[in-house]
């Protein structure tokens, strides 16, 4: 039983400069399976929910899962839980590429980063080892340079975590990333600066055997075939994403008038066209990339060929930068988008929140809540140059960057002028590349999600292809649940959230039994994604947070133009769509879960316990 | 012997992954008897058994522990083998590699080269024979 585990996690303490490993219980292990499951059971259990994000009681919850490092395709993210400096509620995010592979073969499920160090450090988990190395010569320095030295210390063949500027600096959004890939949302760049960790390298090379590998290999192989069936297919989502990575959709969001454009108030970019894939294709040469094992390789390296930005090449941006730092600023130069891009890659920054923060900005610049003499220079919508300054000063917290590195919730907290009516954030979360005023599913998602304006769980792609009617608000309440849970479920096993859009879940499920000897029911996987939601939604409550929070901003009620007609979200439909969601939750009219539903889940609030 | 399309590769690993669970029921990319190494703008590299003849790596063996079939193939006698690794200096193409000690050469699987079924892109792909 639990062959595909570890069974031990490491927890890595600054502050005393020590190590100490634990097993991870059985039952633990069996309630909550293993990445962002066992991740939030701990980060709930041992971090109260008062504490203040960026302080040393914080911790940071790197967490794999029972599939990861196996040939099960779609299974090669790694799970980080912490708790959010922008929002206040517990956060889990996921970064791609062969990091969670890396970890695991250290001899660890899970590493927990505690305490605080006493000067600039980054850490070398081994196999055997933790190593403490202080390093305040990297203070200041970009991802990349941070990656090389680790790679130079502890072998090339090493994964990594790190950040840059922005993480030293506390920007609130700011991110952890491994390469090219990014946990992005919700400030845990800014958890791991205020604790003076720079990077973390994991330094193994032990493999995963599996419970029973015939049977393994069959389900392994039924997926890969499922997924290279779905890549082939150059209609469907999958097979766009392998062709033009997930920036091959903006087309398609832009025609059917749901792409957020100049900060949410229009729902088309005229000159979309200007900033997609096949854009960056006509500007040199690319290349498709992968994460660990995934045959959809949805990734996009591209290099450019021409013009004064000769030589320059990165990885992206994804789509939903381009609706960040593109559409919603307004923003048509895919050089100046490229650049920006990699700005926030270099610093170590949210490309969704740092973009969605300067549309808001360029906005209150146009109505007067901003001046050019506060900013420093004109940012109207458009403003490439602009973009690209901001972000510098963002990182940096220099000047009105200072103001800016906070989020837009706290922005408009400081601007007042009813800026509040247009900051597009939940729960201080930016918003995500979609658009409440146009889907009742994503307005229902965006206002209750636990990680705020996420997009991460939502019914957006079936209310983009017309599978559920975007305009009515009737079954959307069950359809938001289901997916809450269900994609909690999957994150348990840190699968992709591309994996079940063409493969059902049930197979990934026989990929977990055969790969551990549990026998999990679906019924039972789906109850365990409930048990994660509302363990998440007692904390967040815990940390201050209320029915009050389950909100949008104004600007999501009022009417958006779609070819010529004007469309508006019922504000009292989508209130009573959240009382619904309340009543098929199990929580009482202010959005408490019931003891009842509690008992029946099998969770109390074990804080401080 | 095995053949590459770096152009088509996407570095996922998954012909690594492959291999060294058909080789030893373990999923560990670093058991592989092949190696994929890149880092962009440059292209992906393939480092894999090239089936040599007159292999340097069988020549470079001061124990006898390597040797070469008609069809190409290298076998390890890991009876013999001290890891000492000097047929891994000796390769010209990097083909040789090391795990703890231990030497992997890849065997072609028969010539099927299973790694090959778990290539979403086709980069990597059975060659003509010797």
């Amino acid at each position: 039983m639990y062959e595909a585990y570890n069974r031990k996690l490491l927890r890595v303490n600054l502050t005393e400069k020590t190590q100490v490993t634990e097993e991870i219980p059985a039952e633990v292990i069996n309630d909550y399976i293993g990445g962002m499951g066992t991740g939030t059971f701990y980060l709930t259990k041992e971090v109260p929910p008062t504490t203040d994000a960026l302080a040393p009681e914080n911790k940071l919850i790197f967490s794999t899962g029972p599939l990861t490092g196996t040939g099960a395709p779609l299974f090669a993210q790694t799970a980080l839980v912490t708790k959010s400096p922008l929002t206040g509620g517990v956060i889990n995010n996921y970064c791609g590429g062969g990091l969670a592979q890396k970890i695991k073969s250290t001899g660890y499920d899970m590493v927990i980063i505690e305490g605080k160090a006493d000067e600039l450090t980054y850490v070398v988990v081994g196999e055997e080892n933790v190593e403490f190395v202080p390093c305040p010569e990297l203070k200041g320095k970009d991802v990349d340079e941070v990656e090389d030295v680790m790679k130079e210390k502890a072998g090339r063949n090493c994964g990594t975590a790190a950040i840059g500027l922005a993480g030293e600096n506390r920007v609130n959004y700011a991110s952890i990333l491994s390469a090219t890939r990014v946990f992005g949302r919700g400030g845990n760049g800014a958890v791991m600066g205020s604790k003076n960790l720079k990077g973390i390298a994991f330094s193994g090379s032990r493999g995963v055997k599996v419970n029973n590998p015939q049977l393994f290999a069959q389900k392994a192989e039924e997926a890969f075939d499922s997924f290279k069936k779905a890549t082939d297919n150059e209609h469907g989502l999958l097979g766009v994403f392998s062709r033009f990575g997930t920036g091959g959709g903006l087309k398609l969001l832009n025609d059917s008038y749901v792409l957020a454009t100049k900060n949410h108030q229009l729902a088309h970019f005229e000159t979309g066209e200007k900033i997609n894939t096949a854009a960056y294709h006509k500007l040199g040469r690319s290349r498709r990339v992968a994460c660990f094992g995934c045959p959809v390789h949805c990734g996009q390296l591209h290099s450019f060929e021409t013009g004064e930005k000769k030589g320059f090449y990165t990885r992206g941006p994804e789509y939903e930068t381009m609706y960040s730092l593109g559409s919603d600023c307004v923003n048509d130069d895919p050089m100046v988008l490229a650049h920006a891009h990699d700005l926030c890659e270099k610093y170590g920054m949210d490309t969704l929140s740092a973009g969605c923060t300067i549309a808001f900005a360029m906005e209150c610049y146009e109505k007067g809540l901003l001046t050019e003499e506060e900013i420093g220079f004109p940012l109207p919508f458009g403003a490439g140059e602009g973009i690209l300054k901001m972000l510098e000063l963002i990182a940096r917290r220099e000047g009105v960057g200072d103001m800016l590195a906070d989020g837009t919730k706290r922005m408009a907290e400081k601007l007042g002028g009813g800026s509040e009516d247009f900051a597009m954030n939940v729960k201080g979360m930016e918003f995500a590349a979609w658009m409440p005023q146009r889907m009742t599913g994503v307005a229902l998602t965006f206002a209750v999600s636990n990680r705020g304006a996420c997009h991460k769980r939502g019914p957006m792609g079936a209310e983009l292809m017309g599978v559920l009617p975007m305009e009515t608000t009737e079954g959307k309440a069950a359809i938001v649940m289901e997916i809450q849970d269900r994609v909690n479920a999957l994150f348990t096993l840190v699968g992709c959230r591309f994996a079940d859009f063409e493969v059902p879940i049930e197979l990934f499920i026989q990929l977990m039994n055969a790969a551990t000897g549990m026998e999990k029911s679906p019924e039972e996987f789906q109850v365990m994604g409930e048990r994660i939601w509302n363990l998440e939604r007692l904390y967040n409550l815990a940390s201050g947070m209320s029915a009050a929070d389950d909100t949008l901003p104004a600007r999501c009620f009022d009417p958006v133009d779609v070819r010529g007609e004007m469309k508006q979200l019922d504000e009292k439909a989508f209130r009573n769509l959240v009382k619904e969601y309340y009543r098929l939750r199990g929580w009482d009219e202010e959005g408490v879960p019931t003891q009842q539903h509690l008992e029946k889940l099998g969770i109390t609030a074990h804080w401080g316990s | 012997m095995l053949r590459f399309n770096p152009e088509q590769c996407t570095e996922c690993h998954a012909c690594r992954l492959r291999c060294s669970f058909v080789k030893e029921e373990e999923y560990n990319p670093d058991k592989a008897r092949l190696s994929i190494t890149g880092k962009w703008p440059e292209l992906p590299k393939l480092f894999s058994c090239r089936l040599c003849k007159d292999p340097d790596c069988v020549a470079a063996c001061p124990f006898d522990a390597l040797s070469q079939n008609e069809k190409g193939i290298i076998a390890v006698d890991y009876e013999a083998c001290t890891e000492c690794g000097l047929c891994v200096d000796a390769c010209p193409y990097d083909a040789v590699l090391q795990f703890k000690g231990r030497i992997l050469i890849c065997d072609t699987c028969d010539g099927e080269y299973l790694c090959t079924k778990a290539c979403s892109t086709d980069a990597i792909f059975p060659g003509e024979e010797r």
